[in-house]
């Protein structure tokens, strides 16, 4: 499929697929109120009451966060994928996103000493330290392999995970176990605008980098003495892609929690699609892990409303059976 | 001051007489009095006190004389046996003595505490350790495999157990004050101290009747953890028939146990009072500042008014604190 025409539909598709889920929420609002509300006060002269801060402030930037996280989840997917040459591989190996946890959690029950902190700052600090660990754990003589890189952020976030339960349970309560749980399923819940920032900042610039070196990128999956010969320093870019997919996943899990699923398996999605050229994969795995999201955030808080549901049951639950459609119709074709 | 009655074989009345003594020292903490002496209600019980049947939690449960070694898992079932005057037949319990009600502390001297820390639940060896012949639970997690143990197991080796009837359901039955009630019923029943749990039953009665009567149905959201993501305790809960007698009208009906909702609908349906109830790791002050900075939620009715009433979460699981609390609800649906 030629990849301007995909592109343009796919980015289409986001956009539609935003409009329509700022129209969707447990509170039925009548979908061009929805839009002349938004419009109206977005221009400056809204009128105010409960449906234009429902739409403005709980909705609007819900499914903005909802884009950008799905779209940084595919992306580092992506990358990750390239960079340990593992197409089971999630940004979660590097144990980055069980640091975040850890500082989510620390903050959500602990509270005390952490409570000043915003569980955010503390989900990117603990992501930040975590991520400094196991770049300096992996390295070996200057060079950093992608199996000494799996399996060292494989035992820090096997580590992590186990101090995080700790702390869990020892929650004081059932309400605070409950917290905890609910913050490790993730969720977009209660978005707010200053939650954006970084992780589309992160996202714009990483997408950027991993766009200009789509070539290096390709010559890395045939192998580290193939890429050499290429011409590639290999271990230079590698240092360069771990940093930034730490930066991406620490800022969107930081926000968002750990959501499973996304990072995996929308690469995949998109190589069924456009094949393994990193030069069509990243764009098009970051819209469809946008769009993927947006639509799995409206079940969630749609499917019990007005009670949410953990966005993680619903990725796998939604995105596993459009992934193994995906999967035969490949095959069917082939 | 001590209770002496040695409650084990005595006549009704010389029971009736101590367990009144009892009653009048640890009833003094509102400065109200619902001592009215039951002496004549002893003679009234003309049934044999033993063997006892007790249904709890859909199982029957069977007496044969009063329990004289139990251990009490929950903070809230301690509290309840303490009311009841029950401190001689503890043999162990779980909690330091500092989380409970002030005036129950003094009777914790001399009490064996198995173990601080409340949760998770304790476990199945350290509770047999005691040898008890009862295990009163708070919660129904305390019986499960991996706590105290299922109730079957344990009667298997001669431990009769009790849960308070609230939590039987825990989630899917809706828990209100008079499985409270009936547990205290029970609880006399099971330890032959029927006056003692009436007068208790009637000290709570009267706590609830002294609750100022809310009116206009003031919309209540229940706010149990949580900032952007909110949770709240369910429609089930204690809580929310707390509010229901209080006057007031839980805003989430739909959500009938513990589980997040969306601002979205707390914004659409507009609380009057916002009911917090408070954790260790989620203190009002918490909330409060929470409920002032997020913006989406500033024009609610509650907000704006500031009307926040706060319980903490062990004054509503079922147990001697339930009066008090629906008294701290009812007034803070009244004012403002």
């Amino acid at each position: 499929m030629p990849l301007a025409p995909l592109l343009t539909g796919l980015a289409v598709a986001l956009v539609a697929s935003m409009v329509m889920a700022v129209g969707i929420g447990p509170v039925a609002i009548p979908f061009g109120e929805v839009w002349r509300t938004l419009l109206a006060e977005l221009a400056g002269d809204g009128a105010g009451g409960p449906r234009a801060v429902i739409v403005t402030q709980i909705r609007f930037p819900r499914v903005l966060l909802a884009a950008v996280v799905g779209a940084g989840l595919a992306v580092s997917g992506v990358a990750v994928q390239a960079l340990v040459r593992n197409p089971l591989a999630d940004p979660y190996i590097l144990g980055v996103s069980a640091g975040a946890a850890f500082g989510a959690i620390a903050v959500i029950v602990l509270g005390g000493a952490f409570g000043s902190l915003s569980i955010p700052v503390a989900a990117f600090a603990g992501a930040l330290l975590t991520f400094l660990v196991v770049f300096l754990l992996a390295r070996r003589g200057g060079r950093l392999s992608p199996l000494r890189l799996i399996l060292v952020g494989v035992a820090m976030a096997a580590l992590l995970n186990a101090a995080t339960n700790f702390v869990v349970i020892s929650s004081p309560d059932n309400a605070q176990l409950r917290s905890a749980l609910f913050w490790l399923l993730g969720g977009v819940a209660g978005a707010r605008f200053s939650w954006l920032v970084a992780p589309t900042l992160a996202l714009v610039c990483v997408s950027g980098y991993l766009l200009a070196h789509a070539r290096t990128l390709n010559c890395l999956s045939l192998g580290d003495e193939t890429a050499t010969t290429l011409g590639v320093d290999v271990d230079r870019f590698r240092r360069a892609l771990v940093a930034l997919v730490a930066l991406l996943v620490g800022c969107v899990v930081a926000v968002s929690g750990a959501i499973g699923f996304v990072a995996l398996m929308l690469p995949h999605a998109g190589r069924l699609l456009v094949g393994p050229n990193h030069r069509r994969l990243v764009p098009v795995a970051g819209l469809l892990g946008a769009v993927f999201l947006v639509w799995v955030d409206v079940g969630a808080r749609m499917l019990i409303r007005p009670a949410e549901l953990p966005i993680g049951v619903v990725t796998a639950a939604l995105g596993a059976p459009f992934f193994l459609w995906l999967l035969g119709r490949r095959e069917a074709r082939a | 001051m001590r209770a002496t009655a040695r409650s084990r074989r005595t006549a009704g009345a010389f029971l009736v007489v101590a367990l009144a003594f009892v009653s009048a020292c640890g009833g003094s903490e509102r400065g109200e009095g619902t001592t009215a002496r039951v002496a004549g209600q002893a003679a009234s019980a003309g049934e044999a006190a033993y063997p006892v049947t007790v249904r709890n939690c859909d199982a029957d449960y069977t007496f044969t004389k009063p329990p004289e070694r139990v251990v009490s898992s929950s903070v809230p079932a301690t509290e309840l046996l303490l009311a009841l005057g029950l401190e001689r037949s503890l043999v162990g319990v779980v909690g330091a003595p500092g989380v409970l009600l002030p005036e129950l502390q003094p009777k914790m001297a001399g009490v064996n505490v198995i173990t601080e820390r409340t949760f998770p639940p304790v476990g199945k060896e350290a509770v047999l350790a005691v040898n008890p012949d009862l295990v009163v639970a708070g919660y129904g997690e305390d019986f499960a495999e991996t706590a105290v143990g299922d109730r079957g197991a344990l009667r298997a080796v001669g431990v009769n157990s009790y849960l308070v009837q609230g939590r039987c359901g825990d989630g899917r039955v809706p828990a209100t004050l008079d499985d409270t009630y009936a547990d205290i019923e029970n609880l006399g029943r099971i330890f032959d101290a029927r006056p003692a749990a009436a007068a208790l039953v009637a000290r709570l009665k009267a706590e609830v009747a002294s609750a100022p009567s809310a009116t206009g149905r003031p919309k209540v959201l229940i706010y149990a953890a949580g900032k952007e993501q909110p949770s709240t305790q369910g429609a089930t809960s204690l809580v929310a028939d707390l509010v229901a007698r209080a006057g007031g009208q839980n805003v989430f009906p739909e959500i009938t146990s513990y589980g997040r909702f969306n601002w979205e609908a707390a914004v659409e349906r507009n609380p009057d009072v916002i009911l917090v109830v408070t954790t260790g790791s989620f203190p009002l002050a918490a909330a409060e500042e929470f409920l002032a900075s997020y913006e989406p939620i500033a024009g609610v009715s509650a907000v704006r008014n500031k009307r926040v009433v706060s319980v903490g979460v062990n004054d509503v699981q079922p147990g001697v604190r339930n009066g008090q609390a629906l008294v701290t609800i009812a007034r803070g649906l009244v004012g403002g």
